[in-house]
């Protein structure tokens, strides 16, 4: 279409207006973020191939349309509506033996037993949870609010983002993210839901729109002109540096595709896998440098970005991804940023300086933008305040009324410290109200999972990505709480906001300091002593020790572990797993695990034997 | 009159919307249709598509090759 040269002329005045608009509100101190000109920026399609892919896709349904059973999927879907309705009668037959008093605490306090959510086979859960009538409707109220949230993003550049949707298998996997936010919130009630629901919501909400960013920037989409303001860096990489650069935009590049992808959907990784391992590389690989490589022999990774930023963190896995990366996509500039592993030696802190000053350079070479200390500065404020409320979180914790446990709280400190470390304004207001309903609980002396707090429990290494939700597990079947991860203690020193070269000494240490890095290859005072301090501050009952069968850095400490654990009298329960790969030990084999040492060891008795024992294995 | 009438209507729609809604949102019908319908439906439209496949690619070929793939 050609615009006329009045329709022009209207246009470029209401982008201008805009442009002079967003001026004056970043001066003031209220920017939109992100910044909502990357959403409008003009995205280069060719509209004459998008219509040959559309008439291919149309083509492929109607063939699938065409070839599929219809019986044979009616027939299954009456079976499934059958069984639905045999429940209900079931459920309403309960509910009539049940005393008015029994009756009045289900309506009010939500059901007991979780384990008949799941069906043998399905990906769905058979019916959301009933949490109680205020929590149920809040949580209806938040489910709302996720898929408004969800469809308003993607909607602010929908062509692109649905190409991608139809040409990338692990974008479906997105659309059942809502699916993900219930089985982190199971069996959670009142402000614990509360706050769960908060978090979460942040996370998602960038990820919903960096997945927009992703669609527009790929190459099969056209490289919109924001693909000159992209900057990836490799998933393991944190986000920090990109805050001296406020005119471009940050992507840690697999994130999206690989990593958190594979937290919502158990089978995503799968693919990429067995793509790699079939490639020519050893099967018992760390999953996620497999997965990141699996994803570029498939093809299952966006062709975008004016540079990369690779890293060798946390181990050198990430080095592998980053080789196959660049065989991939030669035509994309690569800065290594490598820093020493021996971080406790103040005096390499300088050797990682200048590591973060080459890829400032780089960064500038390449994309033309300079690197503005005032805006560092200010995100680093910002971040050292969410820094002051997670240590608040962690005291509450420690006392004998924790407030903040479950999964979401997991998921959201590892994001907000890799990731959105203090970029997005929104969050600073998510962390003051997660705060003022922490510290209000906990004046009600408020339990955190309401009559399942038994045993207070630490998770120690890497936790399984296909089990995300694991800690919920155990809050729910056995009244594990788990009030810290690993993964979670990580470097809290007020970062410099004023002297530039103390602030990259400090930028340094942080990335020195990233998740799991520390504590997994940081050598035995790292991770074992460091473990036995973290037990006594936490006062914690029981470790839940995660061993991932293809790391061989923890492999090598496993027996150290058990014989101090054993002097100590400690309990310690291990769960193998495969970090992105549920077929080497499975969900239902990791609960197992915690089940047999529970019945033999701790002779316990779960608190919803429902949960026990259930068939997930091809659920999400 | 009408407007009270039109009150109506617009309260009874907004309780049949929020009903209908909430239906969805307690029986999973969201998670179901993508589960059974979307997710079947898409996974057989991503296994018809034509992919680049890396094992027919020699792994002495040169990059800018390769970038056509």
């Amino acid at each position: 279409m050609v615009l006329s040269t009045e329709l022009l002329g209207i246009r470029n005045a209401l982008a201008e207006k805009r442009e002079i608009k967003a001026k004056k509100a970043a001066a003031n101190g209220k920017a939109k973020f992100p910044n909502p000109a990357f959403f409008r920026a003009k995205d280069n399609i060719d509209w004459k191939a998008q219509g040959k892919n559309l008439m291919e896709v149309v083509g492929i349904c109607t063939e699938m349309f065409k070839e599929a059973d219809h019986k044979a999927f009616w027939k299954l879907q009456a079976e499934r509506c059958k069984d639905d309705l045999n429940r209900c009668i079931l459920e309403f037959k309960q509910a009539t033996q049940m005393s008015p008093e029994e009756l009045k605490d289900v309506f009010l306090n939500g059901e007991k037993t979780l384990g008949k959510l799941y069906r043998k086979g399905d990906m769905a859960t058979v019916r959301r949870e009933w949490k109680g009538a205020v929590d149920t409707a809040y949580d209806f109220k938040e489910w709302l609010k996720m898929w408004g949230m969800l469809l308003m993003t993607f909607s602010k550049d929908l062509v692109p983002a649905l190409n991608s949707a139809l040409y990338y298998r692990w974008m479906i996997s997105y659309f059942c993210c809502v699916g993900f936010m219930d089985k982190n919130t199971f069996g959670q009630k009142g402000s614990a839901l509360r706050m769960s629901h908060l978090m979460i919501y942040d996370i998602f909400r960038y990820v919903a729109e960096n997945l927009v960013f992703l669609a527009k920037c790929d190459k099969k989409n056209g490289n919109s002109v924001l693909n000159k303001k992209v900057v990836l860096f490799d998933e393991m990489t944190m986000g920090q540096i990109m805050a001296g650069f406020p005119d471009l935009v940050g992507i840690p590049y697999q994130l999206m595709p690989v990593f958190l992808v594979s937290e919502i959907d158990q089978l995503t990784c799968i693919p990429y896998i067995d793509a790699v391992e079939s490639f020519g590389l050893p099967a018992d690989t760390c999953p996620v440098p497999s997965s990141e490589c699996g994803a570029l022999v498939i093809d299952a990774l966006p062709h975008m970005g004016s540079c990369f930023i690779s890293s060798s963190m946390p181990c050198d896995g990430s080095v592998m991804a980053s080789e196959y990366m660049s065989r991939r996509f030669p035509d994309l500039p690569v800065y290594h940023l490598t820093f020493p592993v021996r971080y406790e030696y103040e005096e390499t802190t300088q050797d990682a300086v200048e590591d973060i000053k080459g890829c400032i350079k780089f960064v500038e070479e390449i994309t033309g933008a300079k690197w503005n200390w005032d805006a560092y500065f200010k995100q680093m404020k910002r971040f050292n305040e969410e820094t002051a409320y997670e240590l608040q979180k962690w005291e509450v914790n420690k006392t004998d009324y924790p407030q903040i446990i479950g999964p979401c709280y997991e998921l959201f400190r590892k994001w907000n410290y890799e990731m959105d470390g203090g970029a997005d304004p929104r969050t600073m207001r998510t962390f003051e109200k997660v705060n003022d309903i922490m510290m209000k609980a906990y004046e009600r002396r408020e339990e955190a999972w309401r009559g399942k707090m038994k045993y207070r429990g630490i998770v120690w290494s890497c936790p399984a990505h296909y089990y995300a939700n694991f800690s919920n597990w155990l809050a729910n079947c056995w009244g594990i709480d788990i009030l810290v991860e690993m993964e979670s203690l990580n470097f809290t020193k007020v970062l410099e906001t004023e002297d530039k070269e103390e602030a990259l000494m400090d930028l340094a240490r942080l990335y020195e300091r990233m998740v799991m890095r520390r504590h997994t290859n940081g050598g035995y005072h790292n991770v074992v002593d460091e473990l036995w301090r973290q037990v006594e501050d936490w006062r914690a009952e029981i470790i839940i020790m995660y061993q991932n069968v293809a790391c061989k850095n923890m492999a090598t400490l496993q027996g150290i572990l058990d014989d101090q654990c054993r002097d100590k009298n400690y309990h310690m329960i291990w769960i193998e797993h495969d970090l992105m790969d549920p077929r080497t030990v499975s969900r239902k084999n990791m609960r197992g695990k915690v089940n047999e040492y529970m019945r033999t060891v701790m002779r316990a008795e779960p608190i919803d034997p429902t949960l026990e024992e259930f068939d997930d294995e091809t659920a999400m | 009159m009408k407007a009270k009438k039109n009150i109506k209507r617009t309260v009874g729609a907004l309780a049949a919307a929020y009903a209908g809604l909430f239906c969805v949102f307690y029986f999973d019908l969201d998670g179901k249709l993508l589960y059974y319908v979307v997710e079947p439906f898409m996974k057989r439209h991503f296994d018809n598509m034509e992919r680049r496949d890396p094992h027919t690619v020699p792994y002495e070929q040169i990059d800018s090759e390769y970038m056509k793939k």
